[in-house]
């Protein structure tokens, strides 16, 4: 999957009214291995509980997939801003803020030696915690 | 907020709360801690950085910051919008990254040292406001740090003002708390016993 928007005009991915949430946006292990999500905003969004057996925790959420994320904003979402596991993927120039648990939720990377980069986000006013990771990360230039 | 990470390296963060855990997790240099950030309206939705943000030109001097406006002081801002064209631009007033430490007695006389950006060659006639009573000796005044001797004050988290010699003015909210001394209980029952 590839949503590119432009500085300008964002993509928006929200809920339909004016209360309650949809689902989420995931990247099963099909989603390809060149996806990307640039300039866009994606808000109530919240979880799916069973797709390919496999649970999506977070708005955005990739499984075995190979994604960058920049330049949007994940905000206020009913469960995690951004979850992924075993992924390759990088996060820069993001707000994520006043998602209800966790901002950022990493089970895994790709592989036990890939670095997944964290740099200039803004993240905060998350209800749990800004990042969780049980993988190996470079955090750099962000606020918290 | 807090950030909870395993096998990582988090260097030149902003973090709100003095809390990192975990149990391999490298800290590495230019941490700020307990700052505001000063986002221009969190309330709605707003995380641009005002001119007097900490986070400005607070990044990792080896990232690149060549998308940020002109006017961009040779280095990479904090948050979602360094090295973007929304970057909050350079401004010549001094800006406070670091303080050491961050409670003093109410009686004063504690030594406070100040990190932080453009405060001048020298002291001339700058100075050092601890909520509004000013820093009665300055120590050590170069255009990075500055140390100084802290004020009496009534115990009160207050505001650190820096005015420096060209009139300009920065400053960090509610950065640094006077305290009353601990006071020691005497109890006769519990002294002096072999």
């Amino acid at each position: 999957m590839i949503a590119e928007g432009t500085p300008g005009e964002r993509i928006l991915f929200t809920r339909q009214g004016d209360s309650g949430f949809w689902g989420c946006i995931a990247f099963p292990t099909t989603a390809g291995t060149s996806s990307s999500i640039k300039y866009c905003k994606v808000e109530y969004g919240k979880y799916i509980t069973s797709l390919e057996s496999k649970y999506y925790y977070g708005a955005l959420s990739f499984r075995n997939s190979k994604v960058l994320l920049s330049n949007s904003e994940i905000t206020a979402n009913d469960s995690y801003g951004v979850f992924s596991n075993q992924t390759t993927f990088n996060i820069q120039n993001c707000v994520i803020a006043k998602n209800k648990e966790f901002g950022v939720y990493i089970l895994s990377a790709f592989t036990s030696s890939y670095t997944i980069v964290i740099a200039n986000n803004t993240i905060t006013g998350n209800g749990v915690s800004g990042i969780y990771s049980g993988a190996r990360c470079k955090i750099v230039n962000n606020i918290f | 907020m807090i950030c909870h990470t395993y096998y990582s390296s988090v260097l030149y963060n902003l973090v709100q709360e003095d809390v990192l855990t975990g149990s391999t997790m490298k800290i590495g240099k230019g941490m700020i801690y307990n700052l505001d950030p000063q986002f221009v309206n969190s309330n709605n939705n707003d995380y641009h950085l005002k001119a007097i943000s900490p986070c400005i030109d607070a990044g990792d001097p080896a990232s690149p910051y060549n998308l940020e406006p002109s006017d961009n002081g040779g280095r990479i801002n904090m948050g979602a919008y360094g090295n973007t064209d929304e970057a909050a631009v350079s401004e010549s007033f001094p800006r406070i990254s670091f303080l050491s430490p961050r409670k003093g007695r109410i009686f004063g006389k504690d030594t406070l040292i100040i990190a932080g950006s453009r405060f001048l060659d020298a002291r001339g006639n700058g100075k050092v406001i601890l909520g509004d009573t000013e820093s009665p000796q300055y120590l050590l005044w170069k255009k990075d740090t500055i140390i100084c001797i802290t004020p009496a004050h009534l115990p009160d988290a207050v505001d650190i003002t820096i005015v420096t010699n060209d009139g300009k003015t920065g400053y960090a909210e509610n950065c640094f708390s006077f305290v009353p001394p601990l006071m020691t209980r005497y109890d006769p029952l519990f002294s002096f016993t072999s």
